[in-house]
């Protein structure tokens, strides 16, 4: 599998504070990966060593197939778009020449600059000065200037935040059309569970600055599987017959079992005279997941 | 990246922010204080028109043109915080590429601040006839001293303003500077020299002499004072080389 991004050891520590610890990221290319956790978590200081706003302690990074350093940094960066925490704009300038100050920098062609207020549907505004944008309009505009020269990867840290709901489902719209669109590999954070449920192909889930989970959003969901809950006339004797279960609140759990298995366990506790008062299929939820992973709050 | 580009785009993103105005207001009141200071003075005292008119920018300058220049620097590096523009310039141009720009930035709006005061000079000399040829190398010398001393500070003021969000601090570092360049005509040369406004006065090609007696003031053009020129140059290259590291090792 081809990469867009991985780390090795990637560290960064700010005196006894360690906010990103030994991370090993691996963002596939022409995917969306969703870098999930809590607030706090390390999510915004990884992504800013990805873009060498922040300086790593240890560790190494490769994006697009090569190891970033001081010297190259810039050269990579051409071909990565950005927006960390809040959009970055200048005020008194139209979007227009905001966008402007992009292309110039980045040698880019004149036509870019609708090109990108055309993407993110902004084109009707413009030349107002972004100073007056709404909140929705200024994150947008970020969107817009991270598209400029079509990058091939784009990092976007928590890219709904503040939007309204017309506005988290647009940029989520926008976000999952980008690989498809035009090409481009997304990591994209969030502190949401159900808006990168909605949005990631990969997911890897930060906590306390480690990496708890990488892999597809389908195995995350696989770590849901259902598990049989019990409840008999005596739990004691079943649990002797049925070494695999565990005992919970008055319940039996057992393991994911299989029909013909379920069948089995049944017709050897009646035959040991032991009675099924309950039986129940139970499910972890995408939430109880990552609560466990991240021992937080889940956010809904 | 190409440094005329930096300094292009540093201009293209002073759009609407009329930096040139506070330049322009501070010239102004300059040249009318110039104005008025020459309206009653006699043919012997305009014979003094040209080393008058330098002595007296030299002096307002130690005091005005680091407020100014506090004034100047912190809306140009205000622009960069309040928007978080660095998070996305340090992913597309060199930091030390942006910090220079700054610098080149301000120093443009300096030296056309500088030489305003020249072109004012001289056309005030035309208008009142001063008597005495126009003196050319101290024109050129005052240009370039007044203008070095604008630049270590813009310098100075400009590390302060890129380093901290709040504005007051390099506003409140130009006030003090500008309120020290008055006070440090009153303090002994050792310690003037530890005043970086105070050079706008130690680099000036002329002095004054005040006859208490006669009561009269005398202009006269001093020797090249090499050895502070030397110490404010160093310091800026030190200054410059500092604020510069520093600002590259910046995390946004």
């Amino acid at each position: 599998m081809d990469y867009c991004i991985t780390t090795e050891n990637l560290t960064k520590r700010y005196g006894q504070e360690i906010p990103v610890n030994h991370i090993h990221l691996a963002v596939p290319a022409g995917a969306v990966y969703g870098f999930l956790g809590p607030n706090g978590a390390g999510k915004t200081t990884t992504m800013k060593m990805l873009l060498g706003l922040v300086h790593p302690t240890e560790g190494s990074i490769s994006v697009l197939g090569q190891n970033v350093n001081e010297k190259n940094r810039l050269s990579i960066l051409r071909k990565v778009g950005s927006l960390i925490e809040s959009p970055s704009y200048y005020g008194h300038l139209t979007a227009r020449e905001n966008l402007e100050i992009v292309r110039s920098l980045r040698n880019l062609p004149k036509g870019e600059i609708d090109e990108a207020l055309d993407a993110v549907r902004l084109t009707g505004t413009g030349n107002k000065q972004a100073a007056k944008f709404s909140l929705g309009m200024k994150q947008r505009l970020g969107i817009a200037a991270a598209l400029m020269g079509r990058p091939k990867l784009m990092i976007l840290d928590e890219p709904t935040n503040g939007l309204d709901p017309a506005g988290i489902q647009e940029m989520r719209k926008l976000i999952k059309s980008l690989p498809a669109q035009y090409g481009i590999t997304v990591m994209v954070s969030s502190h949401l569970l159900s808006e990168i449920d909605q949005i990631a192909d990969y997911v890897g889930i930060i906590r306390k600055g480690e990496l708890v989970f990488q892999d597809t959003l389908a195995a995350l969901h696989a770590k849901s599987n259902c598990r049989l809950a019990l409840r008999t006339s005596n739990n004691e004797g079943a649990a002797a017959l049925l070494p695999k279960a565990k005992h919970a609140e008055g319940w039996l759990i057992l393991p994911q079992l299989t029909d013909e298995k379920a069948a089995a366990a049944s017709l050897l506790l009646a035959q040991k005279g032991i009675g099924i008062v309950r039986m129940e299929v139970r499910e972890k939820s995408l939430e109880d997941i990552f609560l466990e992973m991240t021992g937080t709050e889940a956010a809904l | 990246m190409n440094a005329m580009k930096a300094l292009k785009l540093e201009f293209y993103k002073a759009r609407r922010k009329r930096y040139w105005l506070i330049a322009a207001a501070i010239s102004a009141v300059q040249a009318l204080w110039l104005i008025w200071g020459l309206r009653n003075m006699d043919a012997s005292q305009l014979a003094q028109g040209y080393l008058h008119s330098l002595y007296q920018f030299a002096v307002l300058n130690s005091i005005v043109l680091p407020v100014m220049t506090g004034v100047l620097v912190s809306r140009m590096c205000d622009i960069e915080h309040k928007g978080s523009a660095l998070r996305t310039l340090f992913t597309m141009q060199p930091s030390g590429s942006l910090f220079d720009a700054k610098f080149f930035c301000a120093g443009i709006h300096l030296a056309a601040v500088v030489g305003f005061q020249i072109a004012t000079i001289l056309m005030v000399g035309q208008i009142k006839g001063f008597s005495t040829p126009k003196p050319a190398g101290a024109l050129v010398w005052y240009f370039g001293s007044q203008l070095l001393c604008s630049l270590f500070l813009a310098l100075f003021l400009q590390i302060l303003a890129l380093r901290h969000i709040n504005q007051f601090i390099p506003l409140s570092a130009g006030l003090i500077t500008g309120f020290l360049g008055l006070m440090a005509m009153f303090f002994p040369e050792g310690v003037m020299r530890l005043v970086p406004s105070a050079y706008y006065g130690l680099l000036s090609p002329v002095h004054m002499d005040w006859n208490r007696a006669a009561r009269t003031v005398s202009y006269y053009q001093v020797p090249f004072p090499i050895m502070d020129c030397m110490l404010l140059t160093a310091a800026l290259v030190i200054l410059y080389w500092f604020g510069r590291k520093q600002f590259m090792k910046r995390e946004v």
